[in-house]
């Protein structure tokens, strides 16, 4: 009996073990990064900033362009309308149609909030692939809450410009959707976390609608940015992302 | 006026000053006083400000920096000075110069999980580094940089607790290159400074000169600031011309601290003149009461003179007595007053000023530097003697009124009241 019993769960282990074989982390992580993204993107979003002090919602439309091109111009509230944002590489712009002027977020801004939210325009910039910059490894896949799940321990590599200590992916395992994102401090101690909801399918791709970052030292407070419509590989072309197009 | 006749004068006037002690001794305790509190306070406030400039001078970019011509308006990351090497070469061999530092400034932020502050990375020779800058010396957490350390820096204890780090945590520092591009770097902290300077200890970081070039993509010949340490920090202006001159390339200049540090030399500037105005406040007391206490000496004896003038002694002869007199204070007074300034000033040497005034360390900064608390005092001869010889003038000039009492006694008023 105890031969048949442990059989059995040689048999478990070693299932569980060809089914985590069969995960891939990095492309997990891939996706994970890819997840807005395509070849080109166009899409309408809500972006929505609570802090303890004040609420604000912007409705923005965005255009993208491979990994390093973006565009995004306020719609509403009125007051705010056409104040852009580029992003082409390594450079930010912002334009306010207020004073009609276009500036160049230098490197000293980069730590400032971007459009009042919990997103740094540093956030927006930043072009680090998880499975560039992280040494990962599954650490846990099964059911969790009652949800089937992934989760991909990441420690950054020595010297990779990150400042998280460890950050944690948490996918499901059907089809590698983001569920939540946890960024813990060089302490292990959580920082931010991203949450993913709204599930849906746009443009033939699934993806979460819903993202919501909370940062852990400010309790009660949050960005939601909840995705309206968003098409994918539309014929964009390089021109489009521009300094003359940041101020149309 | 023969000869004979003038030295039995001046024998006069020495006697005549001892006749009464207690006069005597007022008037010279008045003419040192007079002298040496102005002496000491020169010597401490002097001490404290070439202090104040060396630590500056010596942490920072020199007595004399040579930089872009830009810089100094705007001290942006892509405003370099080329062909240093070969600059820094021929003014090492210049005898006027004690060191050369090189240095490549970058502003940027620095970021961690718990936040991001506006930071000033300063890639240093470490080596020199030590030879030179105090900083080093105040290191109260971990070591100072090494050569062989690439993404290890130092950093000020006020921006690691703004930033939450602590030795062995990393943080990323962000900053455009010299093309302008963005640009990321991983850093480790190796050591934690304190200077007691709020800005110094809130923004600055150090790192090796190497790691700093590669961040800003400048080649080995390539550096924002070359400091220059001179031997004479009093004649360093000399210096600026010749080396223009000599080894300047066309957009770079050679500059004086004080036009590195306007801040710096402004306060200096503006202390001195409040020193200078108190001093002069004090000189005017310190020679009335010296001004009395002559004309006390000449008035109480207007007798005596009076005796004299009586039996044909010349008006001219009393008078010369009276000159020789003062000169007479003036040269025992005034060398005592110096060395009673210099003794009581190297008496305080070593003392912490916030004994005295309290509060803390940190509070204490110039034009955003700290300040050392602890009396440095500098002994200058030419400025003791200038300030010995404005105080015997003085005293000269003080006497022109006592003289001219002379001319004014009537031999027979005198002579009746008695």
């Amino acid at each position: 009996m105890k031969k048949i019993l442990f059989i059995l769960v040689l048999n478990f282990l070693s299932f569980n073990c060809t089914y985590a074989a069969n995960l891939n982390p990095e492309k997990i992580l891939d996706n994970v990064d890819d997840i807005y993204r395509s070849n080109t993107s166009h899409g309408i979003l809500t972006l929505a900033v609570n802090t303890t002090n004040w609420q604000r919602t912007l409705t923005l439309e965005q255009w993208s362009k491979d990994k390093n091109k973006h565009l995004i111009k306020v719609l509403k509230p009125k007051k705010e309308k056409n104040l852009s944002t580029l992003r082409v590489d390594n450079n930010v712009w912002n334009y306010m149609p207020k004073v009609k002027k276009v500036v160049k977020i230098p490197s000293s801004m980069m730590s400032y909030s971007w459009m009042g939210s919990h997103f740094t325009n540093d956030d927006l910039v930043k072009q680090s692939r998880m499975a560039k910059d992280y040494d990962f490894s599954i650490s846990f896949e099964g059911i969790r809450d009652e949800i089937d799940i992934v989760e991909i321990i990441c420690i950054p590599k020595k010297n990779a410009a990150v400042v998280w200590g460890k950050v944690e992916v948490v996918v499901y395992r059907e089809d590698f959707i983001p569920l939540k994102i946890i960024y813990y401090d060089e302490d292990l101690k959580v920082s931010r976390k991203l949450e993913f909801s709204n599930i849906q399918t746009l443009d033939n791709k699934k993806m979460p609608l819903k993202m919501k970052m909370i940062p852990e030292d400010e309790p009660g407070e949050s960005t939601t940015i909840q995705w309206q419509e968003i098409k994918f590989d539309l014929a964009i072309s390089d021109d489009f992302f521009s300094l003359h197009n940041l101020q149309r | 006026m023969s000869a004979k006749l003038l030295l039995l004068i001046i024998k006069i006037s020495w006697l005549s000053l001892w006749r009464n002690k207690r006069r005597t001794f007022i008037s010279l305790f008045s003419i040192i006083i007079g002298t040496g509190i102005p002496i000491f306070f020169v010597c401490i406030a002097w001490g404290f400000y070439a202090g104040l400039i060396d630590d500056v001078a010596r942490l920072m970019s020199g007595h004399i920096t040579y930089e872009h011509k830009d810089y100094r308006n705007s001290p942006s990351n892509d405003l370099w000075v080329g062909d240093t090497i070969k600059i820094n070469n021929t003014l090492t061999n210049n005898d006027n110069i004690l060191f050369t530092k090189q240095i490549v400034n970058l502003q940027g932020v620095a970021h961690t999980a718990k936040g991001s502050v506006g930071i000033s990375l300063m890639g240093i020779e470490p080596k020199k580094e030590i030879a030179i800058s105090f900083l080093p010396e105040n290191i109260i957490e971990g070591k100072y940089l090494s050569k062989v350390d690439e993404r290890l820096v130092v950093v000020g204890e006020k921006l690691a607790k703004n930033l939450n780090i602590a030795i062995g945590k990393k943080f990323v520092f962000t900053t455009n290159d010299i093309k302008g591009e963005l640009t990321e770097e991983l850093f480790r902290v190796k050591g934690i400074f304190k200077t007691g300077s709020k800005e110094i200890d809130g923004h600055l970081i150090q790192s090796n000169i190497a790691i700093a070039r590669k961040v800003a993509g400048l080649s080995n010949d390539e550096i924002s600031q070359l400091g220059i340490i001179v031997k004479n920090p009093d004649e360093h202006e000399v210096l600026i011309d010749e080396l223009q001159k000599s080894l300047a390339k066309n957009n770079g200049i050679f500059l004086s601290w004080q036009k590195i540090m306007p801040d710096v030399a402004t306060t200096i500037r503006m202390d001195r003149t409040a020193i200078t105005f108190f001093m002069i406040m004090l000189v005017v007391i310190v020679l009335f009461t010296m001004f009395s206490t002559i004309l006390m000496s000449t008035l109480e004896r207007k007798r005596e003179f009076a005796s004299l003038l009586a039996i044909g002694t010349q008006q001219i002869e009393l008078k010369v007595q009276i000159f020789f007199e003062t000169i007479f204070f003036g040269l025992i007074g005034c060398p005592l007053g110096a060395l009673v300034g210099v003794g009581v000033a190297k008496w305080t040497e070593g003392y912490d000023m916030l004994n005295v005034v309290g509060g803390k360390s940190e509070d204490m900064s110039v034009g955003g530097f700290g300040m050392d608390t602890v009396i440095t005092p500098l002994f200058s001869a030419p400025l003791i003697m200038q300030i010995c010889f404005f105080f015997f003038l003085a005293v000269q000039l003080l006497s022109f009124f006592p003289i001219h009492l002379i001319s004014k006694i009537s031999i027979t008023d005198e002579l009746r009241s008695a």
